[in-house]
């Protein structure tokens, strides 16, 4: 089927490479430190139906979600997507995820025929709402958490239209750096056209198409492969979110797997209705994370596009905690609840595959944001973060501490940016030492990270996870510590909820404890 | 004037001079004293010296591109270093940017830290964004600091404390304390890299306190020593990126030198691809112990940073993969009965088994000399006579415990070490999305040559040229190089008129410092050629578009704010109208061009009897195969293959289905097929 595997080769790595370039553009034109230092945005290509094709390698809650947002831009707009127009979207039951992520779809057409889409996802850190970096503790209702943006084209003839994001503008605490940062994903995806127009130019565009069908055929093929050992094997697993912030607790997430020569089943029945509180996860989120884990699990060396998941039949129940219908709150599904679905599918692979299943990760992003308005230039100021933790181990090696795990991969904001760009001076940045689980490995250390807030009045909002219940050990290895939210203040130490939103004054320090990752085996000292 | 390169290989070392009056050029090569390359330096001048009955104190200029610190890094021999930083922030070393590398890797590793927690200190300061104090360093603060790394006693010690690129002032205060009461080598994060970011900083000033005692160790011991011996002879040393240093000027910037021994072999290569009007080359340096790639695309590329043995570095160097393949590459068999070869090196000593010095796994080398490519009697000119037996029944000894023929196993070690440079040559080209097909490969080093062929047919590359000295390229790469001195400083200024005249004074500054370090290396001031370049941005963003400086210009903030537009508008199809321009840093590229680059003498003809001898083909017939010396190989007739060539400094096999010509300029194309 492959004609020429040399050609076939360079196509797919040209077109990766695209996408990295676009990444690279992304950040390098970025006015906010979560784009510009953090990375906190993907970068992708599809073909003309809106199937991944190829893809940076960035974040992979964005990444397994794009494909969505993309067929949400088709479906809704259709036609009107012309050779150089763009368009906008977040809204999370429309192809988003949470608010902050805008993610930006552009057509791509040689001789007016369309030939494919390059989109790019990107984390702004404030789209308005009821707090400042639009990640509130405690939303009861999406329209607290920021501006909904429906598929909207934004760019025309290749200049963004402003009164297009007029909402996006007046909703937001930080408009100058909003119109810095979507001009920055503009750049991305003119990288990523023009790019992708020479790589067909220079190998034709059938034999690029034919390179994009054949790429994810190639890849459901490895995938399936991979699988086939495991015919008829089941697995199935409960875990609960801690809290979602509006006085529920323990609400479960189940899944039950059978792999079959088709792929596999995952489903989610059983599963809590959609909450209050702001822990519900967009579908498009609910799915990423389920292709993370078995492309992580089964997909090593295989390249990453809609391939890898089109043998995966994913039912997940409507209005459920995974699968949420407006209006329901969600700032914190995509970054914490997807977290907790890697968990539970793992936990549910370990029953298939338990050599390569490692123990539960920190099993949350700690996010944090802080807003208000800047003494040293009196502007209104947003700063958004996610802070890494312990990884699990697993047969054989030890888990890594203070990192970032799962559905996430950004950096952490240089305390030189950080402290150059907001009103805030670091005390901490360290290892938190034996929080990772004992066992025959241990799990990795998490992080103390420790902030001063050098402002009056300011707002700050948490987001978290793994407060109440440890991070798991597997195979007689140890639980990770549970990590801790702490506001110090004139002497007295405070402890803060897992999901929680404070006003705060000047000189007060928020410390965050992240948690440890699990163990993995009986520790040396206990086996007999 | 006359111009010495010195390149030191894990296996040889090779040394060429060049008489830049004349032309005329004389080479030499000896085997390496791994433990202490210095000795085969000093051994290989006198040797040279010798066979052209010159004095010492005739030798200008000395070039020299050494391993030792791409060594100590893979090895992990560097020093002992302690860490003095920030309170609080003592684990930034450890915790990194706190992301992996592969996003679906559920077990991502880091490679353990330089410096163990214990050995890093934590300090009471803090200087804010502004570069204004705000916990003042207090002097029993220093004195604490000191006793602390007293007790433990380090070789070096790394300085990093945040916000030192705002201001120095503490960093200063601690390296002057310490300086004075230790006798460690002290690198400080101000002057190792004046940038922000504090873990990028602070990683890069562990490396140089890392290295630079094992690299001024040793440029000392060498400098010692050529003072007695070549006393008029300025000693420099090519850095990663192509650009040369003083010797004595090394010290706090011996990362620079983190790939030295590689951006020679990528010089001379790219200077053989030029010269032969090729725009697209593979350069493939394979010597005894390791094999050096790189993709040529029109010139040689320095990218602004690098990474060495998992670690970044924040220096910039020329691009280049190096593998563990080269001729002395020892082929095992592991616990599950499968053969591998490499990256384990019998080095120089005791060499492959046919040296006779007592080795006993077979190498490729041996591998070469079973199957008939290589003569037992014209290996590096006859100078090392090969014990053929030795390697037949070393290769015969392995092949026995895998059940293969004496044959069968010298071609598979053959096609095992092929393959990993064939894989190493698609990372850097396939895999970034280029056709390597598209390339012609330069294969030199002592072992490129005899097995180019192999690794083109692998990759379906038609064309191969290979140098007029394959063995010492990488040396003469260095002679051929231009002086260069980079230079640089962070201005962060608005491009404005008012800031102007801040940016015009940092760039005077630098230019004089530039020609003086140029003029220090031996340069003829009159040569000294300027290039000006200014890293700018939008107010707000984080990173930076270079802008090149057309020379002779008035004007700075309009023409260079026109500059930034455009390339800003290039690279990311807009501009923004409404936002300031910042000028951040001023940049100096100073070069030396002299005519050291003559051209080519011609190729000469000598004729000497062919000879013939069997050789195992790649399907594992034996046929006869005619042997000519590569004197003896008329100019510009086409030959076909098979056959071998050999020189004084390597043997070239031409494979069946391949010819051979031997041009005017004294280069040999291989080309597939017919010419």
């Amino acid at each position: 089927m492959i004609e020429d595997p040399i050609i076939f080769e360079v196509i797919k790595n040209s077109l990766i490479s695209a996408a990295r370039e676009m990444s690279v553009a992304l950040r390098k034109a970025a006015f906010s430190p979560n784009i510009k230092e953090r990375r906190d945005c993907s970068c992708a290509i599809f073909d003309a139906g809106g199937k991944l094709v190829a893809q940076s390698k960035d974040i992979p809650v964005h990444l397994g979600a794009m494909p969505l947002s993309v067929r949400a831009c088709i479906d809704d707009l259709g036609g009107r997507l012309k050779d150089g127009t763009m368009a906008l979207l977040n809204d999370p039951y429309r192809g988003g995820s949470h608010l902050p992520d805008l993610t930006l779809v552009c057509p791509v057409f040689i001789h007016e025929k369309l030939v494919g889409f390059v989109a790019n996802r990107a984390h702004h850190a404030d789209v308005g709402g009821a707090s400042p970096g639009s990640m509130p503790g405690l939303s009861l209702n999406i329209n607290e958490e920021g501006i909904v943006i429906s598929p909207r084209i934004v760019i025309e003839e290749r200049n963004l239209l402003k009164d297009r994001v007029r909402d996006l503008l007046e909703g937001t605490r930080t408009p100058y750096e909003r119109l810095g940062d979507l001009s920055a994903q503009m750049a991305a995806n003119n990288v990523g056209r023009d790019r992708l127009i020479t790589i067909m130019k220079e190998h034709s565009v059938a034999r690029v198409l034919e390179t994009f069908r054949g790429l994810q055929q190639y890849s459901r093929r490895r995938m399936l492969n991979a699988l086939s050992p495991y015919i008829g094997k089941t697995g199935t697993y409960k875990d609960v979110m801690e809290s979602d912030g509006a006085g529920n607790f323990d609400i479960p997430i189940k899944v039950s797997i059978t792999i079959t020569k088709n792929g596999a089943n995952i489903s989610f029945a059983g599963t809590s209705r959609q909450v209050n509180g702001n822990i519900n996860c967009p579908l498009a989120s609910t799915l990423s994370a389920v292709y993370y884990v078995f492309i992580a699990v089964f997909g090593k060396g295989i390249p990453t596009n809609e391939g890898c998941w089109s043998c995966l039949d994913i039912e997940v129940p409507n209005s459920s905690l995974l699968n949420p219908v407006y209006p329901a709150p969600v700032s914190a599904g995509n970054v914490e609840t997807s977290q907790r679905v890697v968990d539970v599918v793992l936990a549910s692979l370990y029953e298939i595959v338990p050599e390569m299943i490692p123990a539960n990760s920190q099993g949350t992003m700690n996010n944090l944001t802080i807003g208000g308005v800047d003494p040293r230039s009196n502007k209104p100021f947003t700063f958004y973060e996610t802070i890494g933790g312990g990884a699990g181990a697993g047969y054989g090696i030890y888990g890594t501490s203070g990192v970032h795990s799962h559905m996430t991969n950004t950096l952490n904001t240089p305390i030189e940016s950080l402290e150059s760009e907001y009103p805030v001076r670091v005390i901490s940045y360290s290892l938190r030492e034996n929080t990772g689980g004992h066992g025959r490995w241990n799990g990795g250390d998490g992080i103390i990270r420790e902030i001063e807030i050098l402002a009056d009045d300011c707002i700050v909002s948490i987001q978290s996870e793994r407060r109440k219940t440890a991070p798991r050990g597997l195979a007689g290895g140890k639980n990770g510590k549970i990590g801790v939210n702490k506001m110090l203040y004139h002497g007295e130490e405070y402890i803060l909820q897992s999901k929680t939103t404070v006003k705060t004054l000047h000189g007060a320090t928020i410390r965050i404890e992240t948690p440890g990752g699990g163990g993995w085996g009986v520790p040396p000292n206990q086996a007999d | 004037m006359r111009v010495l390169g010195i390149d030191v290989g894990g296996t040889f070392t090779d040394l060429i001079l060049v008489d830049t009056n004349t032309g005329e050029e004389t080479i030499h090569k000896l085997a390496t004293t791994p433990s202490q390359q210095e000795k085969s330096v000093i051994q290989g001048i006198e040797e040279l010296l010798n066979r052209i009955s010159m004095s010492p104190s005739e030798i200008d200029i000395i070039i020299h591109g050494t391993t030792v610190a791409t060594n100590a890094m893979i090895e992990r021999k560097g020093a002992r270093v302690c860490l003095v930083t920030t309170r609080g922030i003592e684990d930034v070393l450890e915790i990194g940017r706190q992301n992996r590398e592969e996003i679906y890797d559920l077990f991502a590793r880091r490679p353990g830290p330089l410096v163990a927690r214990q050995n890093r200190v934590g300090v009471d300061e803090r200087i804010n964004w502004r570069g204004n104090v705000v916990v003042p360093l207090e002097t029993r603060e220093v004195s604490r600091v000191i006793d602390s790394l007293k007790k433990m006693n380090p070789e070096a010690v790394a300085i990093s404390l945040l916000f030192s690129f705002m201001n120095p002032k503490h960093e200063k205060q601690l390296a002057k304390g310490i300086r004075g009461s230790l006798r460690s080598y002290v690198a400080v994060s101000y002057e190792v890299l004046p940038e922000y970011r504090e873990f990028e900083r602070t990683s890069t000033t562990v490396l140089e306190a890392y290295l630079g005692p094992v690299i001024l160790g040793y440029l000392e011991r060498l400098d010692q020593s050529l003072t007695k011996i070549a006393p008029a002879a300025r000693l420099n040393v090519m850095q990663s990126n192509g650009g040369t240093v003083r010797c004595s000027n090394i010290s706090g910037r011996t990362i620079g030198l983190a790939i030295s021994g590689l951006a020679g072999g990528v010089i001379g290569g790219w200077e053989t691809a030029r010269q032969n009007d090729i725009k697209k080359a593979l350069t493939l340096d394979m010597g005894g112990t390791s094999c050096d790639i790189s993709a040529l695309h029109g010139g040689i590329k320095v990218r602004p940073d690098n990474e060495i043995a998992g670690f970044p570095l924040r220096f910039p160097s020329v691009d280049v993969k190096t593998i563990g393949a080269g001729g002395g590459s020892i082929a095992w068999i592991d616990d599950a009965e499968i053969l591998h070869v490499g990256p384990q090196s019998a080095g120089a000593v005791p060499g492959p088994v046919s040296y006779g010095l007592g080795g006993t796994e077979p190498t490729v080398t041996d591998a070469n000399l079973v199957m008939g490519r290589l003569s037992p009697g014209y290996f590096a000119g006859g100078s090392i006579a090969l014990d053929d037996d030795l390697a037949k029944r070393a290769i015969h000894n392995i092949g026995k415990r895998l059940g293969l023929s004496k044959r069968n196993t010298a071609l598979g070690i053959i096609k095992i070490s092929t393959a990993n440079m064939v894989q190493a040559i698609r990372e850097i080209t396939i895999e970034k999305g280029m056709d390597p097909r598209e390339f012609t490969l330069i294969p030199f080093g002592g072992a490129g040559p005899t097995q180019a062929v192999d690794i083109a047919e692998s990759l379906g590359i038609g064309q191969i040229l290979i140098p007029r000295y394959p063995g010492i390229t990488s040396a003469m790469g260095l002679v051929h190089a231009d002086l260069r001195v980079d230079m640089m400083r962070s201005v962060m200024l608005k491009a404005t008129e008012n800031d102007q005249r801040l940016l015009l004074s940092t760039f005077e500054s630098l230019i004089k410092d530039a020609q003086q370090a140029l003029i220090e290396q031996g340069a003829d001031e009159k040569n000294i050629h300027i290039q000006q370049e200014v890293d700018m941005r939008y107010q707000g963003q984080s990173h930076e578009i270079p802008i090149d400086i057309p020379p002779h210009i008035t004007g700075y903030p309009e023409v260079t704010r026109n500059l930034f537009e455009t390339e800003h508008k290039n690279r990311f199809g807009y501009l923004l109208k409404d936002r300031e321009i910042e000028w951040v840093t001023a940049r100096v590229v100073a070069l030396a061009t002299d005519s050291r680059a003559n051209a080519e003498a011609p190729a000469i003809f000598e004729f000497t009897e062919s000879d013939e001898r069997e050789v195992i083909m790649p399907d594992g017939e034996v046929i006869p195969v005619q042997i000519y010396r590569r004197v003896s190989i008329p100019i510009d007739r086409q030959m076909k293959g098979p056959l071998i060539i050999e020189q004084v400094d390597t043997t070239t096999w031409v494979g069946q289905g391949w010819s051979l010509k031997r041009t005017r300029s004294d280069v040999l194309w291989l080309r597939r097929g017919g010419h």
